[in-house]
């Protein structure tokens, strides 16, 4: 199953080749071999029957959030600093893998007999150091270059109703569109797969779709926040796991097409379909950079909700991804986005 | 080109992002006959283009802009109030500064601070802030002075050994390095046009950049700029002076490009210097790579950057210009 | 043209919902213009062709949205949480009624104990916050308002001649001025679009696509911008109402092309309008947006000083409303620019 692959393959923003090769070998046939633009982005196009000249556009990203390897310390140590949003609290005492060949390290803490008044204070970034094995500068230089990437060390498992890993945001995305390229049926229109590259430093490779492709409409699927514990009030949430798919109205930077969402909502309703529409605003999307780039493309948003999403563990809920994957499925095949555009104002 | 003069007029010309005429001009004229094609863009870029064999285009960048200010208020008997761009309150004191009017005059001021024996412990103790801060005007014809006029530092720039010291060496150096970059190129074979934009406007978010890089659409673009040549933390290697350019590796650059830089430094024997950019590069790049352009950043290393007096090593701009030109003849079609 | 502005700025309309005030815009403009579109994100594009023999492309662009705040959740007893859409400051909310396409709510704040209470006084947030609509019940409060549904100020439009007051100044006082220079320019020498660009004040989005295909010469962003002249106002800035329109030089997020302030400046001397020139501190306009289009827009920002932005009471004087006017239509008439 894909999304168990998809998780344990590093690939955190700029180094995402391997997950987009594992994407490419697994979707491509004779007639659709998959394009690969210069950023490293991946699309997948399924043609539509010729009844309509509209395309759909369906987004998740490769990457993940990470670390790299910013200095070569005197003994041996590595310093990092965080690639997209990373707390160094999920990190203390942590495996990691380091760099091309995945060399096991560790990000060491200091004893607790050792601490003095730092038992009551969190380390930032640059006490956080990546342990190899090497006691030496040298030592170190041997195996690693300034530049190479670190990755949380996560091995994936699954149980009857959750899956735990590290890049559930967005693998869970990139793992839904993998099996929608499989199963979903020739429709009338075109839907274009795009596996993109670095959201977490900034909607970078997204942009690159619109000017190829020129959608009329999208929806992005990120693996979103969920907030759904003890410490968090349930006001606050915002999403709940098992509560099915989560639809967003306003995130970072944009509010997401008025006329898709209350289409998407609708079609729900109406048919009965469980869902839920997200409690928090925060946070961006790749929605944000497709309506705002070059001509603007109105998205939705289908999400996947995910507990501890940017840490080595992430939760979420089999039945969520199930359903996420049969309401996107719905929403293309009756045509809902499109129909909702040709309204008139 | 002679680096030093060139050196010398570009740090004393006015330039602030968005009215970098006088900068364009000097750019302009240093061009003259290293390329096939000089024009000003709509963002106030000074764009050129070097043709080759058109096998592909490759684009730089280095920003004309300056750090500056500006006037927020004219207060009675000659005394301004001012806003920042890219710039530390804390070096203004006793600076002495020029005011351009919308007529185009050049207006002395002052930035002065309490003699010490009328301070007191408090006050010594406090660190200025743009709400506390006054230029003294009262020696020019102040009435001319309106809301929005720049001030730009005044400087007397100078060299000393190998070193240049000036204001806007960020980034003007740089396009000393385009230029220098295009004068090796007259003696070189390259399949691939060259483009190059003196942007405009790059210290308030680079939109001279990405503006050039949405009109020209390069195969790939690199943003040369300046790295600080100081320890800056615990994270990060030291880059310093007189060991060749710095070549950012990271996500946003791209991997094959900053992989060609270094194999041409290294066949070549070219000293170089690594800087991991493990996110936003805090240059044109960022906003180049966005118009879907394999993106690399070139630095120089700098010490004093955004202050009247920044220094740099001239024999590094000799080195970034050797790598640029060799780096680009190496191009061949479908390198990315 | 005050029943204009008051039209215009008592619609509820904020970021991502501007349809109602875009429709109220169009009636004003019917038999004025030569066409409209709205553009994919529905930015609403309207045009008036000039027919001098060099005519440009020029923009006025005015937002049509508003800051404002959307349901996040609605609990067992009936009370809303929100979310801000836009820079709403949460204390500005504390004792000010909302409106949810005309169901009225009252923000209100936890406080368990008392110094849970001064907390949510003195630290604002949007966690300690909620909305009363006077619902008993989760199932009550379902049938008048839904999670996701968007809501704006309730505050009246007050004549205070010569100041004006109302919630939305920012930017329904820009629309209503490009919607008259539409009016009051017969014969513009240039084409003329007035741009009535969506979510600005979520992060200058409309303004970023709507000049894609336009192919402009220049965009002049109106907006609001703040004021100096209230007891200790921002001892660095300079903006005074009643002083005219005022010529943006520098935000935050755009520095105006120079052929854009020369060509203000020129059309303000050359018709007698009295204007101030700019530097702003922080914030920005769609002038950001248009700049960043394409290759590049050369743009700039007409402002209008006002008093109290962000709030549910936002001051303009009704005289630089009026040479705001004038002066746009100057600049569509100018030949030589």
């Amino acid at each position: 199953m894909f999304l168990k692959d998809l998780c344990e393959i590093n690939g955190a923003s700029g180094n995402e080749d391997r997950v987009r090769s594992y994407i490419q070998e697994q979707l491509k046939s004779p007639e659709e071999p998959g394009q690969v633009d210069v950023l490293g982005n991946l699309f997948f196009e399924k043609k539509g029957n010729g009844t309509s000249d509209k395309t759909i556009l369906l987004m998740a990203h490769t990457d993940e959030v990470g670390l790299m390897v910013t200095n070569i310390q005197d003994d041996g140590l590595l310093a990092v600093s965080p690639i997209g949003g990373v707390d160094p609290r999920v990190l203390l005492g942590k495996r990691v893998w380091v760099g091309e060949n995945n060399l096991p390290g560790v990000i060491g803490y200091k004893a607790i007999h050792l601490q003095k008044e730092d038992f009551k204070t969190l380390p930032d970034w640059d006490k956080v150091r990546v342990d190899i094995g090497a006691q030496k500068k040298e030592e170190a230089q041997k195996s690693v270059n300034l530049g190479d990437y670190v990755h949380f060390y996560s091995p994936f498992e699954e149980y009857e109703n959750r899956y735990v890993g590290k890049a559930l945001d967005d693998r869970a995305g990139c793992a839904l569109l993998m099996a929608l390229y499989r199963e979903l049926p020739v429709l009338n229109h075109r839907v274009v797969f795009a596996f993109v590259v670095q959201e977490e430093i900034g909607l970078r490779g997204s942009g690159s779709t619109l000017k190829r492709y020129k959608p009329d409409a999208a929806i992005v699927v990120e693996g979103t926040t969920a907030g759904d514990n003890p410490e968090l009030k349930r006001e606050r949430w915002s999403t709940h796991l098992d509560n099915g798919p989560a639809i967003s109205y306003l995130q970072s930077g944009y509010a997401l097409d008025y006329r898709l969402f209350e289409a998407i909502v609708a079609f729900a309703n109406q048919k009965g379909i469980l869902y839920q529409l997200k409690g928090r605003t925060v946070g961006g999307t790749d929605g944000t950079r497709l309506a705002s780039t070059y001509f603007g493309v109105p998205c939705a948003g289908v999400n996947i909700p995910s507990r501890y999403i940017h840490s080595p563990v992430s939760v979420i809920s089999k039945k969520d991804f199930e359903n996420t994957k049969q309401f996107i499925a719905d929403i293309l095949t009756e045509e809902i986005l499109l129909k909702a555009l040709e309204v008139k104002v | 080109m002679d680096t030093f003069a060139a050196l010398k007029s570009l740090s004393l010309a006015y330039g602030p992002p968005g009215r970098e005429k006088e900068v364009r001009g000097l750019f302009k004229g240093y061009v003259n006959g290293l390329v096939d094609e000089v024009f000003e863009d709509t963002s106030g870029n000074l764009i050129v283009k070097r043709y080759g064999q058109h096998k592909g285009t490759v684009f730089f960048s280095a920003h004309m802009d300056e750090v500056c200010f500006l006037v927020s208020k004219v207060l009675p008997e000659g005394f301004l109030r001012l806003e920042g761009i890219g710039a530390d309150v804390k070096l203004l004191p006793s600076q002495k500064v020029w005011i351009h009017t919308r007529s185009g005059k050049r207006l002395r001021g002052v930035i002065g601070m309490l003699a010490p024996h009328l301070q007191t412990e408090e006050t010594r103790k406090k660190l200025n802030g743009f709400e506390d801060l006054f230029v003294d005007v009262s020696m020019s014809d102040f009435s001319e002075i309106s809301v929005g006029d720049f001030v730009t530092y005044d400087n007397e720039p100078f060299s000393t050994g190998d070193f240049f010291f000036g204001k806007s060496l960020d980034d003007r150096a740089c396009g000393v390095i385009i230029v220098k970059m295009l004068e090796r190129l007259t003696a070189l074979r390259h399949d691939f046009d060259v483009f190059a934009a003196f942007s405009s406007r790059e210290e308030i978010g680079a939109f001279g950049a990405r503006t050039a890089a949405y009109a020209l659409q390069p195969d790939i673009g690199i943003a040369l700029d300046v790295t600080h040549a100081i320890d800056t933390s615990p994270n990060y290697p030291k880059n310093e002076f007189g060991k060749g350019p710095v070549i950012a590796v990271g996500a946003i650059p791209h991997r094959k490009i900053s992989n060609l830089l270094i194999e041409t430094a290294k066949q070549n024997g070219i000293p170089y210097q690594i800087e991991p950019s493990p996110s936003r590069t805090g240059t044109d790049t960022d906003q180049i790579q966005l118009e879907t352009v394999a993106a690399g950043v070139v630095s120089l290393p700098l010490r004093y950057m955004h202050t009247p007096y920044e220094q740099i090593c001239v024999k590094d701009i000799d080195e970034t210009a050797r790598l640029l030109a060799l780096f680009v003849s190496a191009l061949k079609e479908g390198v990315v | 043209m005050k029943e204009l502005i008051k039209k215009l700025t008592q619609v509820s309309a904020p970021s991502g919902r501007e349809r109602k005030v875009h429709l109220a815009i169009l009636e004003e403009l019917e038999g004025f213009i030569d066409g409209y579109r709205f553009d994919n994100v529905s930015n609403l594009i309207v045009w008036k062709n000039g027919n001098g023999e060099n005519k440009k492309n020029f923009i006025f662009d005015g937002h049509a949205d508003e800051i404002g705040v959307v349901i996040t959740n609605i609990d067992e007893k009936g009370f809303l949480r929100i979310d801000p859409v836009g820079g709403v400051n949460p204390l500005m909310l504390l004792g000010t009624l909302l409106n949810f396409d005309d169901v009225t709510g009252i923000v209100s704040y936890e406080g368990e104990t008392d110094e849970d209470a001064k907390k949510s006084l003195t630290q604002p947030s949007y966690d300690y916050l909620f909305v009363d609509i006077g619902a008993t019940s989760r199932e009550d409060a379902q049938k008048k308002v839904h999670i996701g549904q968007f809501g704006s100020y309730l505050s009246p439009f007050v004549d205070m001649d010569p100041m004006l007051v109302s919630k939305s100044m920012d930017d329904r006082i820009a629309c209503a001025i490009v919607v008259q220079a539409i009016k009051e320019t017969q014969n513009p020498y240039h084409n003329i679009y007035g741009i009535f660009s969506v979510q600005e004040e979520v992060g200058i989005l409309g303004a970023k696509v709507a000049a894609y295909d336009i192919h402009a010469d220049i965009a002049i962003a109106v907006d609001v911008t703040g004021h100096t002249d209230t007891p200790k106002g921002n001892k660095r800035m300079d903006l005074q109402l009643g002083k005219g329109p005022a010529i943006k030089i520098k935000d935050k997020a755009s520095i105006s092309d120079e052929s854009v302030v020369r060509l203000l400046t020129k059309c303000a001397k050359a018709n007698q309008i009295p204007f101030q020139y700019e530097v702003l501190i922080y914030g920005g306009t769609n002038a950001h947006g248009y700049q960043l289009t394409g290759a590049g827009i050369k743009s700039g920002t007409l402002s209008i000083p006002c008093r109290y932005v962000h709030s549910p009471h936002e001051m303009v004087h009704l005289e630089d409303v009026k040479n705001a006017v004038r002066l746009l239509n100057a600049v569509a008439l100018k030949s030589d620019w």
